[in-house]
């Protein structure tokens, strides 16, 4: 213990000072041993004022953005969460130790939270709002759940037409929705007739990008201009849409191949990739990743992780059946309240049954989208899927030219 | 029960700037970096102990703060002294400015003292909660040790997270 050390000193007694203890209870380097403590009071007080808080002890730093982390749970407040992280690079670095992903906290916190799988076991409740005028929809977190009025922006999706097919550019900026911007997350492509949909993710699904050294990082950056990384095209999902046997006179019948979650993750102990960083922003990353452009790459031949073995097949989805109301004449679907308008573009996901052993289809609803109003529309999406996902699989429910009577 | 007299035992403490304190044992014990010393040393406790990490403004503060709280927990437990309690805690920060705060944590933290340090670093936190990152850094003296493009990347990063929010927040 540092303080009996002390005391021994003044003593003319030998004592042995844990280095460790010392450096970080004083914050500056270690004196020599021998040196008399009461003698050097008067420049230990000055030494003390200086170093003050730049040198605080990491612990001390780590319980006061903890605490700020724990309060600031909910948005709006949750920026000042964002905040801190772009104070420094230690702090970013505590900030994003402490802050869990979706899955585990059911919190979104950073804009990378919209690439990581859903909280487990409960739904995120979002809700979509269409804009006619400027072709654009955009994806909210719902904050009330009386509400679909009040909520925290989380991305934008901009319609483009084109000769060939439709693309739905998505974008972390409300107003700047272009491919070219540093804001472009990924996009929507229809075919021409409507009926199939490719999700095109900017950056690899399977980047498990990991928090270089600091050191390594500065370097670097001090000897270059890192050029920003231009954005891939990596398919992520494929999504069909079909006419039930009943033809137009039925619900129409949706696919959606998870090109890049395994049909594993939905067992017991089992995992969905999840990104950690945007690798175009060079922040904690190494930025020298190579990045092509393609028009449909699989995702096999970059950066497998261990959740890709060639035993595992890709998570199917398709949409629950929804049930003839003979009395109501409708087909209904149980929405539990969060669809109140009857729409042929409304529709639950659940995995589909030829990934399980089980012949039933499971329960579990993966996506669930809905009309509410007009130009509302609620989401509600959970793990293993990411936001993400989730709203470019609603964005094709807008476009598909498979209707019902 | 009875009770034999207790002698209010004084303990002596020397600052870094060469004052000495005399408090009773009661309180020092509150310090638990002193109070490990002492039960490690029973015979130490007529020497007079030196805190070469602690000015004597920033002793007298703690010292009247573990006083009051001493004189709180022997009273009987009530939401009303709950509320005392709050006030005094209140109190005793509002009036500080940043300077004084952070050297009462790093004061707290070296005598150990974990009441005071947990309200003390819940007072940062509440300071700097809403605070834009500009005024983080100079309240903690730190350098923005980001490059250009990353700086860029920071800064799209909180025009995501502050979207929506009305610009006179802070």
């Amino acid at each position: 213990m540092s303080f009996k050390s002390i005391i021994q000193d003044m003593k003319g007694e030998l004592g042995s000072i844990s280095r460790k203890g010392f450096d970080v209870k004083f914050g500056y380097g270690m004196r020599s041993r021998s040196h008399r403590v009461v003698q050097d009071s008067s420049v230990t007080v000055d030494a003390f004022k200086q170093s003050c808080w730049a040198n605080m002890p990491p612990e001390l730093l780590r319980d006061v953005l903890m605490r700020i982390e724990a309060s600031e749970s909910t948005w709006p407040p949750r920026k000042n969460v964002v905040a801190c992280s772009g104070v420094c690079r230690n702090w970013r670095e505590i900030m994003k130790e402490i802050v869990k992903t979706p899955e585990i906290s059911g919190k979104l916190t950073f804009p990378i939270s919209l690439k990581q799988p859903g909280p487990r076991d409960s739904l995120l409740q979002c809700y979509i709002k269409r804009n006619r005028s400027n072709q654009t929809y955009y994806l909210y977190l719902g904050l009330n759940q009386a509400s679909n009025d009040d909520g925290k922006f989380l991305l934008a999706a901009r319609k483009c037409r084109r000769p060939t097919c439709t693309d739905y550019i998505i974008s972390l900026n409300g107003d700047d929705v272009s491919k070219g911007s540093s804001t472009y997350i990924g996009k929507l492509r229809s075919n021409f007739l409507g009926t199939k949909f490719t999700v095109y993710d900017a950056q690899p699904p399977n980047a498990g990008v990991k928090v270089t050294k600091r050191r390594s990082t500065r370097l670097i950056n001090m000897k270059q201009v890192s050029p920003r990384v231009p954005a891939g095209n990596y398919a992520v999902a494929h999504i069909s849409y079909e006419l039930n046997v009943l033809g137009s006179r039925g619900p129409r019948r949706m696919q959606c191949v998870m090109d890049a979650i395994p049909a594993s993750s939905i067992e017991p102990g089992g995992v969905a990739p999840t990104q950690t960083e945007f690798l175009h922003s060079n922040l904690d990353t190494f930025p020298s990743l190579p990045f092509f452009r393609s028009k449909s790459t699989r995702t096999e031949s970059f950066q497998l992780g261990p959740l890709s073995g060639q035993k595992d097949g890709m998570l199917v989805l398709r949409n629950k059946a929804p049930r003839w109301h003979e009395q109501l004449q409708c087909w209904c679907l149980n929405f539990n309240g969060r669809v109140t308008v009857a729409s042929v573009k409304n529709f639950q996901l659940v995995a589909s049954p030829e990934n399980g052993a089980t012949g039933q289809e499971h329960e579990n609803v993966i996506l669930q989208f809905g009309k509410v109003g007009k130009d509302v529309f609620t989401m509600d999406y959970q793990y293993p899927i990411s936001a993400f996902q989730a709203f470019a699989v609603c964005l094709s429910s807008f476009d598909t030219k498979i209707a019902c009577e | 029960m009875s009770m034999a007299a207790v002698e209010t035992k004084k303990i002596t403490l020397r600052t870094a700037d060469n004052h000495e304190f005399e408090v009773e044992e009661a309180i020092a014990m509150e310090f638990s970096t002193i109070k490990t010393f002492f039960d490690e040393n029973p015979d130490a406790s007529e020497d007079t102990i030196p805190l070469p990490n602690v000015t004597s403004k920033c002793l007298s503060a703690i010292i009247e703060y573990c006083k009051s709280h001493l004189a709180f927990r022997a009273r009987e437990t009530s939401s009303s002294i709950d509320e005392q309690v709050r006030t005094y805690d209140e109190e005793f920060v509002k009036a500080r400015d940043n300077e004084s705060l952070k050297e009462l944590i790093l004061a707290a933290n070296y005598l150990n003292i974990k009441a005071l340090l947990d309200m003390l670093n819940q007072a940062v936190a509440d300071r700097i909660k809403n605070k834009s990152v500009e005024y983080v850094r100079r309240f903690f003296g730190l350098e923005n040790d980001y490059t250009p493009e990353e700086e860029a990347a920071i800064r799209a990063e909180n025009e995501w997270a502050f979207e929506g929010v009305d610009p006179d927040d802070d």
